[in-house]
């Protein structure tokens, strides 16, 4: 280990780390080959990808985002495995790819150097079939345990509609790894009061202490990449992608559209970049008022729970003037966004957000001067800064512990790179570190979307798009307002693309909580789990309709239609 | 024999005052509550109809025990017992044979049982609840034990009826030391009802309720109105002897002793009301403790009645 | 006519004891006969004996033999701690013993706690300092052969050591070597000629008084004394821990009270070490209990916390004897209160820690579950005894916790009052490891490891101490103490009552409180009967979607108070290595191994020659044939008439405890029909 050094390259720019990289990997590669601007990707034997990934993870700082699994059976007999490792300085990915054969499906596992490759290698293994080596987690994790081990859904030979096996042969056993004899367990999950979607944490305890945790989640876990690639077209995707989350839906679709509009070389025009760039900040600031109101909630601060969703109303408010929509606004489409921001309705946005801003000062006020509040967050669940490492955290997550990245400055996207925001970062990496540095994005956005309001460029909304050429690749990203979310596509044949990986920040972000945990107490571990603001619909991509009902009786389809179309009316 | 049955009747009155008042005091705290949240919030009788459809819901149990059982229904009649123990100047019910003590430790009694129950079920959710209940009390009874002291030091009984009563003398009533411990009183009554900042024991969000996670039916029914009955009764110490002595002092000069009675339950509700909205004020404005943060405020707060019971050694 | 039952219950009392010896000596080769044998002949002398002390209690007179032994409302007290006890660990024994039967020997317990109780009984009522010694030793030598029953076990081994050597160092020397120099200075070992003849400005008075007071102390296991008694209680045989733990550390209260206070006019300040370390003991026996996870262990180092609480006062009073005797009294009053409930709850928890012995073959905590399935008796007994334990209405303990309180806060200075508050706040961390007792038993989870039912014979055993915690705490007992206390200051005058003390602090209707309490509990238990959980559903355990194993899903009892039990971890390490230090591992290297010997060879010595010494005095004085009662039949008959009256005029007079009483009657038919539906 003694050659496990640090090479720091945060000054340096994107073509002389590119060239350093080059020379690093000197040998280990066959070729390389760069589909679009910020991607290239290093074709590689099997033997050399736990080398490549050692040298590429020696660089200061660079994380390893995801590893897409693909079954390239229809081009080369092979399936392919590609580990992406992000560059976030000089705004570059790299992809470090390898082909196994059908009958020959063992790589050597990373999931001991860098920890973020433990999730993604046993979904691969789950979805695949892919085996391997030196894995010491051989559970499943996105499918059920009573799953037979030799269906591998994601094959292209295993028809998406294909029933599931006959479960009841056998109850969903959990197999517990740690053996823990003289502790005793807390199922924290699915069903527990915190848990607004389903997961499962099984606490070992001393007392009220947390000496391990285990995770088991992708209860619903249903596939949706799977119907996108088989059944539906470029344009059809964004809304079902937009529908993977109720909180961070437009993301999703801008990732999407991004990454399809990257592959295809497509430049949209300014005001749908502008209008990209409002929508994404409304929804962080709703996504970060949502998520200030749970953190209230689970430490028994109803009042700040309260007014923290009264200010959400009206960010909600807001988006519906803009969108029509409350929730999921079904505005992205490739090449650009379907709908129109009228003008007569900037100044009512303007007028609400200096609203916003009056109130959610005053919320910031008394929650950071509540001395409860900050005893009960300050120095609890510290996850230190080499752990977030390497697990690869994004967003406020890693934002708390000190590593200054955020995708709309690194992989400047939309219309950021025109706009000014500061990043806030936070050393400390307790659940105070990342509840600040929510509660200081939420005045950046503020401050974001009255700048673009006052530069909303004029012009067409989308471009037209004509063909989108087979067989590219591209990944699409997004900062979601829990970190870095990316999207890859690979286009295929017949207007359909090949494969669609969602990889959504929360799925970086959940598996740390597991260090997190370890050592603090029962009542600290509902605010240490919900302060990565854990959003399992992102991570186990499954639909997720949000469905806000503001009536107080339960309506027909008729009188919600009308009801809707009186407020459409109010709004226009 | 008239005043014998007097007595008999007040008991039965208090009685009845208890059952009555201590939902509606629940109904006025959320209410207040919703107002500071800006949220219309239930109606003043929420909490009955909660209780009655409690009631009224086929309980599921873990197990078909004779102490579970039995535990909500002694808990539920000691503390409807006791609210004719409530001290109440001119008012005689029980707090004419109740002294402080006992009060509070049979309040403590019913609390017990409720610990013994989290703890006797195999859950690690109530386990939990049950251990942190019983160390605040633990850690919260230096504070009431100076409280105590100071009181029994400075008015030299501890016999409910008797402090009721003496508490209003102004010779009494106008001392430091008596600031003092009116304020632990009021601050007694606060963290032993497990208002917001001290609810450990039950933290919904963390522990699922704690004791009380695996009752339903008229069984969560009845833990649930003994413990807004403890609340009540709690409440009623501080607001009686600080509050509504010292005002039945002054119009004991002006109604007959019968009329007085009523009179001073009249005053005793309204003060009951007043003060319940502040304690909802402040349980509105603070998160729940930790209890092992607890620990050091639950100590330190112990200054307060300790300052007062220096204060009654030099007979200030 | 008095006179004659006192004279012939004395008489079977010790006839009985000696029956029970000789019974185990020729009943020897059978194991469960000799046993039977000797406990039901404890068993009968227990009874004579209570019977006895109660006639002698009630009625206030004092019996004297030979003018050596006399017994006079004070002892009689012990001697009702001692027969209480003796009937419940008897009538236990006879069954619980079984679990034992590989050792043999049976004949050696029957004769060892014959003559314990014998022993115990015979120096509470010794008049002079010789017999006294006598009986102690014997006393303690009896009590070591009971501690290392188990001698091959390594903890016991160990604990019994502890025990031989701490006794002979802290306890039989200092008290022979005090006692000695009482005698070379004052020429008679008489305790009321001594009384007349002490002069305080002699050295060696000081010095036996010193001695007296460590040897005192360290069997009653105070603060720094206290080291072995949670080795040594938990190495017996549960029902003997009970007598030690019950009454054994009540003899060096008596002691200090019977004895000391009382002849030899021991200087005050003495008392104030024993007030501070009497509260010492409180806490740190708490703190310690708390995190102890032996259920034996646990119960000893309350044993520890509860003789504080029965100090605090018993200290108190002597420091005021000198400015308020009525308060004084009260005080003495409330200590023997206290000393009395804890005797008969810590006798039944240990029998209901034999209990868990015997059933689950274990006494760690986490091994118990759900004792409620193999004896409803056991579980009954473990609720009632841990929640007198924590002093919680209306039991017996809470009379005894506040009468505590009341008679401390009646000392109105801030000496009294800072006291007052710190027993008062000190109490709940009792609270907090009877809870920790209790609530594992109670745990309704499936525990398959089961050794024994639990039989007649130890249901009968525990049930006498759970019913006079129930009745004594009904009727508050309290004012028979002020009888006893005010008895023991002036002997002649024994109808000056002082309840009245009680005024000021609590009501004067203060013995009905529990009696409401009790009534609301019967009504909840009425309410619950009719209930029954009829249309209950069962489901399982909220185990949160995922099904865990209910015996792992749980805080076991070692780790509940983790968390607080950490807030005094380094106190108590620090603590703990000292002790190892000083009292076992140097002195095992230096002192045990080679003086010791030296040392146990002298002291037999000198317990023989003292034994020789009693030998010929009892020839002397066995000539004399007559036993010379003392007359004041009259005024016994008196104080009873008075207390029945004072009953009936507040019976009749207050209609609150009119409406009690009618609860009362209520809660106890109440009960009967449960006890007849659930054993």
């Amino acid at each position: 280990m003694v050659e496990f050094w640090m090479r720091s390259i945060e000054d340096l720019g994107r073509e002389e780390v590119m060239s350093i990289v080059d020379k690093e990997l000197h040998g280990l590669y066959t070729e390389k080959y760069a589909p679009t601007r910020d991607l290239i990707i290093y074709f590689a034997p099997r033997e050399n990808i736990r080398e490549i990934i050692r040298r590429l993870m020696m660089f200061s700082y660079t994380r390893l985002s995801v590893i897409v699994g693909n079954d390239e059976r229809y081009f080369r007999r092979d399936f392919s495995l590609t580990y992406i490792v992000s560059f976030d300085k000089q705004d570059l990915y790299i992809g470090v790819r390898t082909y196994l054969p059908e009958y020959d499906l063992e790589i050597a596992s990373i999931a001991d150097m860098v920890k973020a490759a433990w999730w993604n290698e046993r979904e691969n293994r789950d979805l695949y079939g892919i085996e391997f080596i030196g894995l010491k987690d051989k559970r499943k994790l996105v499918l059920p345990e009573y799953w037979p081990d030799d269906a591998h859904p994601w094959r292209k030979d295993y028809p998406y509609n294909k029933p599931v096996m006959d479960w009841r042969e056998g109850l969903p056993d959990y197999k517990p790894v740690g053996r823990h004899e003289d502790l005793d367990v807390i199922g924290l999950g699915p069903y527990h009061m915190i848990n607004d979607e389903p997961i499962h944490w099984r606490l070992y305890v001393k007392g009220e202490t947390i000496v391990d945790a285990e995770h088991r989640g992708f209860h619903n876990w249903r596939g949706i990449e799977k119907i996108a690639e088989g059944r539906l077209t470029y344009n059809q995707i964004p809304f079902i992608a937009e529908r993977i989350c109720g909180i961070c839906g437009f993301t999703h679709a801008t990732s999407y559209v991004q990454a399809v509009e990257s592959l295809a070389g497509i430049d949209i025009p300014d005001r749908a970049r502008y209008i990209r760039s409002l929508m994404l900040e409304i929804e962080r600031i709703e996504s970060h008022l949502l998520w200030i109101g749970i953190a209230c909630h689970i430490l028994g601060f109803d009042t700040g729970f309260m007014l923290s969703w009264k200010i959400r109303e009206h960010i909600m408010h807001l988006a519906e003037v803009l969108t029509g929509n409350r929730k999921t606004y079904g505005m992205d489409i490739v090449g650009g966004v379907r709908r129109d921001v009228l003008g007569d309705r900037l100044g009512k946005a303007r007028d609400s957000v200096k609203k916003i801003r009056y109130e959610y000062r005053e919320l910031y006020n008394m929650l950071i001067n509540n001395s409860i509040l900050v005893k009960r967050t300050r120095g609890v669940g510290v996850l230190p800064r080499n752990k977030a490492i390497s697990y690869g955290v994004v967003g406020p997550v890693a934002r708390a512990t000190g590593l200054d990245i955020d995708v709309r400055r690194d992989h400047s996207y939309a219309a950021y790179k025109e706009l000014s925001f500061d990043v806030p970062v936070y050393s400390e990496g307790d659940v105070l570190a990342i509840t600040l540095v929510r509660l200081d994005e939420v005045f950046e956005s503020l401050d974001l979307i009255e700048q673009i309001l006052d530069a909303l460029p004029g012009g067409p909304l989308a471009v037209d798009v004509k063909d989108i050429p087979e067989n590219k690749e591209a990944v699409g990203v997004v900062e979601a307002p829990r970190g870095e979310d990316i999207h890859y596509v690979r286009s295929g044949l017949y207007n359909k693309i090949q494969r669609w990986r969602v990889r959504a920040p929360s799925y970086a972000n959940i598996p740390p909580v597991k260090e997190m945990l370890i050592g603090y107490r029962l009542a600290d571990a509902p605010i240490i789990y919900a302060s990565v603001d854990p959003c399992l619909a992102c991570t186990e991509r499954y639909l997720v309709i949000d469905v806000d009902t503001g009536s107080k009786k339960i309506m027909t389809d008729d009188e919600l239609r009308a009801k809707s179309r009186k407020l459409s009316t109010r709004i226009g | 024999m008239n005043e014998c049955l007097l007595e008999m009747i007040w008991v039965i009155v208090l009685i009845l005052l208890g059952a009555f008042i201590a939902p509606i005091l629940d109904g006025l705290r959320r209410k207040i509550r919703a107002k500071i949240q800006r949220r219309i919030g239930p109606p003043l009788l929420q909490t009955f109809y909660d209780l009655s459809k409690l009631f009224n819901l086929q309980p599921v149990l873990p197990f078909k025990n004779m102490f579970i059982v039995v535990s909500p229904y002694i808990a539920f009649a000691t503390l409807l017992v006791l609210s004719a123990a409530v001290p109440l100047p001119y008012v005689p019910g029980f707090s004419t044979v109740f002294d402080a003590i006992t009060l509070l430790y049979t309040l403590l009694f019913v609390s017990v049982l409720v610990v013994l129950l989290g703890l006797a079920l195999p859950n690690p959710y109530s386990n939990a609840g049950s251990t942190r209940e019983a160390l605040t009390i633990t850690v919260f009874e230096v504070f009431i034990a100076f409280t105590i002291v100071g009181i029994a030091y400075s008015m030299k009984t501890l016999n409910l009826y008797g402090l009721a009563v003496l508490y209003g003398f102004p010779k009494n009533y106008l001392r430091i030391s008596t600031l003092f411990l009116s304020a632990s009183l009021f601050i007694l009554a606060y963290i032993e009802s497990a208002y917001t900042p001290f609810d450990m024991g039950e933290a919904e969000t963390e522990v699922l309720g704690g004791p009380y996670l695996e009752f339903s039916g008229r069984y969560y029914g009845l833990f649930l109105y003994a413990l807004l009955l403890k609340r009540y009764i709690l409440l009623s110490l501080p607001v009686s002897l600080v509050l509504v002595s010292p005002i039945a002092m002054m119009l004991r000069a002006f109604i007959p002793e019968p009329l007085l009675s009523v009179v001073v339950l009249g005053v005793f509700v309204l003060f009951l009301f007043i003060t319940m909205s502040v304690y909802s004020v402040v349980e509105a404005l603070y998160p729940r403790y930790r209890v092992d943060l607890a620990f050091k405020p639950l100590i330190l707060a112990s200054v307060i009645p300790f300052i007062g019971l220096v204060m009654g050694w030099l007979g200030w | 006519m008095i006179m004659y039952l006192v004279g012939t219950l004395f008489g079977a009392m010790v006839s009985a004891y000696i029956l029970a010896i000789l019974s185990s000596l020729v009943l020897r080769s059978n194991y469960t006969l000799s046993i039977r044998a000797g406990l039901s002949f404890v068993f009968i002398a227990s009874l004579s004996q209570l019977i006895l002390s109660s006639i002698i209690v009630v009625t206030g007179i004092s019996a004297c033999l030979y003018g050596y032994f006399c017994i006079d409302s004070f002892s009689a007290l012990f001697l009702i701690v001692i027969g209480l006890a003796g009937l419940s660990i008897s009538l236990y024994g006879m069954e619980y013993m079984k679990i034992y039967r590989g050792l043999g020997g049976a004949w050696t317990y029957s004769l060892m706690v014959s003559l314990f109780l014998f022993s115990m009984a015979m120096l509470c009522i010794s008049n002079n300092l010789l017999l006294f010694v006598f009986f102690w030793e014997i006393m303690t030598l009896t009590s070591i052969i009971l501690i290392g029953w188990e001698y091959g076990k390594e903890y016991v081994a160990r604990a019994t050591k502890q025990y031989l050597y701490t006794m002979l160092l802290l306890n039989s020397f200092p008290l022979i070597l005090g006692v000695s120099m009482l005698w070379a200075s004052y020429g008679t070992l008489q305790l009321s000629s001594l009384e007349k003849m002490i002069d305080t400005h002699n050295l060696a008075w000081l010095l036996s008084i010193v001695m007296l007071y460590i040897a005192f102390t360290a069997k009653a296991g105070l603060y720094p004394l206290h080291f072995w008694l949670p080795d040594a209680h938990p190495a017996a045989p549960s029902n003997i821990s009970s007598l030690l733990s019950g009454v054994m550390i009540k003899m060096g209260a008596y002691g200090l009270f019977g004895v000391m206070l009382r002849y030899l006019h021991p200087p005050i300040i003495l008392y104030y070490l024993l007030l501070i370390q009497a509260l010492l003991s409180i806490f740190w026996g708490s703190i310690k209990a708390i995190s102890e996870d032996h259920a034996k262990r646990l119960l000893a180092y309350s044993s520890v916390s509860q003789i504080g609480y029965i100090m605090v006062p018993l200290s108190l009073s002597a420091i005021s004897l000198g400015f308020n005797k009525a308060l004084s009294a009260l005080l003495l009053a409330a200590g023997l209160a206290y000393l009395f409930a804890h005797s008969i709850f810590k006798t039944l928890l240990f029998l209901t820690s034999g209990c868990y012995i015997y059933v689950y073959g274990s006494a760690d905590l986490d091994n118990v579950a759900n004792i409620g399935m193999v004896s409803k008796t056991a579980m009954i007994s473990i609720i009632i005894g841990s929640l007198s334990l924590a002093g919680l209405p209306p039991l017996l303990g809470y009379i005894a916790k506040l009468s505590i309180y009341a008679s401390i806060l009646r000392g109105a200075s801030p000496l009294y009052s800072i006291i007052a508050a710190i027993v008062i706040a000190l109490s709940p961390l009792t609270l907090l490891y009877s809870v920790k007792y209790m609530a594992p038993a109670l745990r309704l989870v499936e525990k398959k490891m089961i050794r024994e039912k639990i039989g007649y014979p130890m249901t009968a055993g525990m049930l006498i101490p759970v019913v006079s915690l129930v009745l004594f705490g009904l009727y508050s007992i309290f004012g028979l103490f002020t009888d006893i206390s005010w008895r023991y200051y002036s002997p002649v005058t024994s109808t000056a009552p002082i309840e009245a003390g009680l005024i000021h602090v609590i009501s004067p209707y203060g013995y009905y409180l529990p009696l409401i309490v009790s009534a609301s509990i019967a009504l909840g238990l009425l309410l619950g009967y009719i209930d029954r959980g009829r249309d209950v559903v069962t489901s399982r355990i909220w185990t949160t979607g995922y099904i865990i194993p209910p015996n792992k899903h749980l805080l076991r009892p070692s780790y509940l108070y983790i968390e607080f039990s950490k807030l005094f971890k380094p106190a108590m390490g620090f603590s703990h290595e000292v002790y190892e230090c000083l009292v076992w591992r140097i002195p095992s290297k230096i002192v045990y191994s080679g003086i010791a010997s030296r040392i146990t060879r002298f002291f037999g010595g000198l317990n023989g020659w003292f034994a020789t010494k009693a030998r010929g005095l009892a020839e002397k004085y066995s000539r004399i044939k007559e036993f010379k009662l003392d007359e004041l039949a009259g005024s016994s008959v008196l104080a009873a008439v008075r207390m029945f009256g004072n009953m009936a005029r507040l019976i009749i007079v207050s209609p609150i405890a009119l409406f009690t009483t009618a609860l009362l009657i209520l809660s106890i038919i109440v009960l009967i029909i449960l006890l007849f539906w659930w054993v």
